[in-house]
């Protein structure tokens, strides 16, 4: 008997929000490269989202149990110049981190978000459908979870 | 299984809940607020003084009496209100949470907290709870008489306008350490208009009304006071065109926090505000009169920053920082909506005066505020920006003159003759007013000593008309002294000072100097009488003539140092 865990297809080079769950923490982050890349940096021991896992809850932390990735290619900041794609994608990625803390209950199992955006968040957008994109990305994010997958 | 009542200490009891932190205001508006809590429309405090106290002295109060038009209480009702713990149907998201706001604020202000209701046209006899009496009793007692033929007439007149009302009384306070009278009127002033803001802006009919009386003022009424203006606030916030004029909207969201349990818990409305830096109002911004009095409406201050957390309508923190804001984050002002239903997840305390968040909630909440808190410091930092570039030339020194004290520190020890100083002075005055007028000939309007709008000297003056190369030339007006004119045509001025913003420290620096230059020349010519004034003139000129020669020489020669 088989379980097909997941498939992600994206270009290597392009702008990225994506999200790591497990148990009830979430992780938020943003990425310009295929995020798989970036997971795998997560999963090593010295890992951001592993570090802040076993921070939240050190039980969590140690079970062997389902964890799920989810990414979410960000095509309106591809078409802007490179390099912007940084900038916008990390204003992007923090206001998915408002929308998820704004909404919380909407994300349920969720219930902490241990990733956070202190050193990363830039002021503003010069994009006013910054804050838009950034409400795909947490819909999407409503969907995925509501999907099943957990 | 044996129960066993343990009696409680009532004398204790009473002094510990008289001293859970509040102030005389504060107490005062928790009582407001049970007058609030019975659907009261119109609220009146009555502040009086003990005699022979000014409003200005500590523990100066006699009286502080509360009148509301409430749902008023029968004599049942109001023994229900003395019991500590009092028996609460409250209305959802009552201002109202554990029964002890009437006994330990009123302890916290006197000795004896006095109660007369009237409920649908019947007056109650008083009752009234009285710490000598518990104390002389050891026992938690409410004491109940009737009511003299005398003070019928008083109650009944306070409570001649309504069906059902209550008048709360309380004395012996000049036997508790306060604060003055004046100190928790203005306090009060100041705060109702916010505190109560939902209230006082109510619809007609639904809207509260509160009003003060003290010596010295018969029925102020407390206006509504929206902490962030957000009838002025834009709506957006765009660093490239923003002007210094406007507070802006930082953040305007609903919070959906995580409930305990099955029951929905309503979303905590939250709004942030960003506010430009005070100074826009002073006259060294670019700013018009009219804009500069509206920042100054805005009370940004350190005072006036921060969170101000409402629960049920009514403000329970006043410009908290929450552990979020900075101090120098003077420009960030946000309101923050609570109901009853938040008192669990924010640990609202007994006095209601304080929220505790617990690490996750303070995590989150950080992350969302820290947009809001980037946009207040930029927002400062582009008002800094604005103020140095200044107002006009010459306003920014003038602004700082006032520490010029403009005297000859050796004037005592060899005294000039009088006569002699005095024709001197009145020879400057007069050169100067046909300087400034061969001035204004060539140019109208050049060199205004005071516009309307600017209610200041311009000590320092700038002129593309000054006769002669000098840099600059003393003056001297009748009634404000020295004011300098610098020479625009001076190569000192085109390359070094006119690169430097208006009201930069370096231009600020340098106008200091010339001015004080022409403080030295004016006090020496006036007051070196036993040189003659023609010599003296003849000496500044020649010295005037070298120094602005030599010194536009270097100018000239490198113009490139300034060049921005």
């Amino acid at each position: 008997m088989i379980r097909f865990a997941g498939a992600v297809k994206g270009k290597l080079r392009h702008p990225y929000i994506y999200a790591i769950v497990k148990s009830y923490c979430l992780y938020i982050g943003e990425t310009q490269q295929h995020p798989v890349s970036r997971w795998g940096q997560h999963m090593t021991l010295g890992g951001t989202f592993l570090q802040r896992l076993k921070e939240a809850d050190e039980e969590v932390w140690s079970r062997n149990e389902d964890i799920l990735f989810l990414c979410v290619d960000c095509e309106r900041i591809a078409i802007l110049s490179p390099e912007e794609h940084r900038l916008v994608t990390r204003y992007v990625e923090h206001k998915v981190h408002e929308k998820c803390i704004l909404n919380l209950p909407m994300l349920k199992p969720i219930e902490k978000i241990i990733s956070d955006t202190t050193r990363t968040a830039p002021a503003r957008c010069r994009y006013s459908w910054g804050d838009d994109l950034a409400s795909q990305v947490f819909n999407e994010i409503i969907a995925q979870l509501g999907h099943g997958h957990q | 299984m044996k129960e066993i009542s343990i009696p409680m200490n009532a004398v204790r009891v009473c002094n510990a809940i008289a001293r859970i932190g509040y102030e005389p205001h504060s107490a005062l508006m928790d009582i407001i607020d049970n007058s609030v809590a019975a659907e009261a429309l119109n609220v009146r405090v009555f502040v009086d003084l003990l005699p022979g106290k000014t409003i200005n002295q500590r523990n100066n109060v006699a009286l502080y009496r509360i009148v509301d038009d409430g749902k008023g209480m029968d004599d049942a009702g109001i023994q229900n209100a003395f019991k500590l713990g009092s028996e609460a149907d409250y209305k959802p998201n009552s201002l109202s949470k554990y029964g002890m706001g009437l006994k330990s604020a009123g302890f916290s202000l006197g000795t004896r907290i006095q109660l007369i209701s009237k409920k649908n046209g019947n007056l109650s006899p008083k009752y009234f709870l009285d710490r000598k009496i518990i104390e002389e009793k050891n026992d938690y007692v409410v004491c109940c008489d009737e009511l003299s033929p005398q003070e019928k007439t008083e109650y009944e007149t306070l409570l001649s306008d309504c069906l059902s009302g209550t008048v709360l009384e309380i004395t012996g306070c000049g036997e508790i350490y306060h604060t003055s009278a004046k100190t928790t009127i203005d306090k009060l002033k100041h705060r109702l208009g916010v505190t109560y803001y939902p209230f006082l802006s109510a619809p007609e009919g639904e809207r509260l009304q509160i009003t003060l009386t003290y010596p010295g003022e018969e029925a102020h009424h407390i206006q509504p006071f929206d902490i962030l203006f957000t009838q002025d606030a834009d709506t957006g916030f765009d660093p490239s065109n923003y002007t210094g004029s406007r507070p802006c909207y930082a953040f305007k969201n609903e919070w959906k926090v995580p409930s305990i349990g099955e029951a929905e818990v309503p979303p905590i409305r939250l709004e942030v505000v960003t506010f430009p830096k005070g100074g826009m109002a002073e006259s060294a911004s670019p700013l018009a009169e009219e804009e500069k009095a509206r920042i100054r409406s805005y009370r940004i201050s350190r005072e006036y920053k921060g969170f101000f957390i409402y629960r049920n309508g009514r403000l329970i923190r006043w410009g908290d920082d929450l552990g979020i804001v900075g101090k120098d984050e003077i420009g960030f002002r946000a309101r923050m909506e609570l109901t009853t239903a938040h008192d669990d997840v924010l640990h609202v305390d007994v006095s209601k005066q304080r929220l505790e968040m617990d690490d996750q909630t303070r995590k989150d909440f950080d992350v969302l505020m820290r947009l809001p808190r980037k946009q207040a410091r930029q927002v400062f930092e582009i008002c800094e920006g604005l103020l140095s570039k200044g107002a006009g030339e010459g306003i920014g020194f003038s602004e700082t003159a006032d520490s010029i004290p403009e005297e000859d520190p050796v004037e005592d020890v060899t005294p000039p003759d009088p006569q002699e100083k005095k024709q001197r002075a009145k020879k400057q005055e007069e050169e100067s007013k046909k300087t400034q007028e061969e001035i204004c000939d060539k140019k109208s309007g050049e060199a205004i000593i005071v516009t309307p709008e600017e209610e200041i000297f311009r000590r320092v003056r700038y002129s593309d008309n000054l006769h002669g190369m000098n840099l600059w030339s003393a003056q001297k007006d009748t009634i404000q002294g020295t004011y300098v004119l610098i020479n625009r045509r001076h190569a000192f001025y085109q390359s070094v000072i006119s690169n430097l913003d208006e009201s930069s420290p370096e231009r600020l620096a340098l106008e200091a100097i010339i001015f004080c230059c022409a403080v030295g020349e004016n006090r020496t010519y006036e007051n070196l009488t036993n040189v003659d004034g023609d010599s003296i003139r003849k000496v500044f000129d020649r010295y005037y003539t070298v120094f602005s020669f030599n010194l536009g020489e270097w100018a000239g020669g490198n113009q490139h140092i300034f060049e921005k």
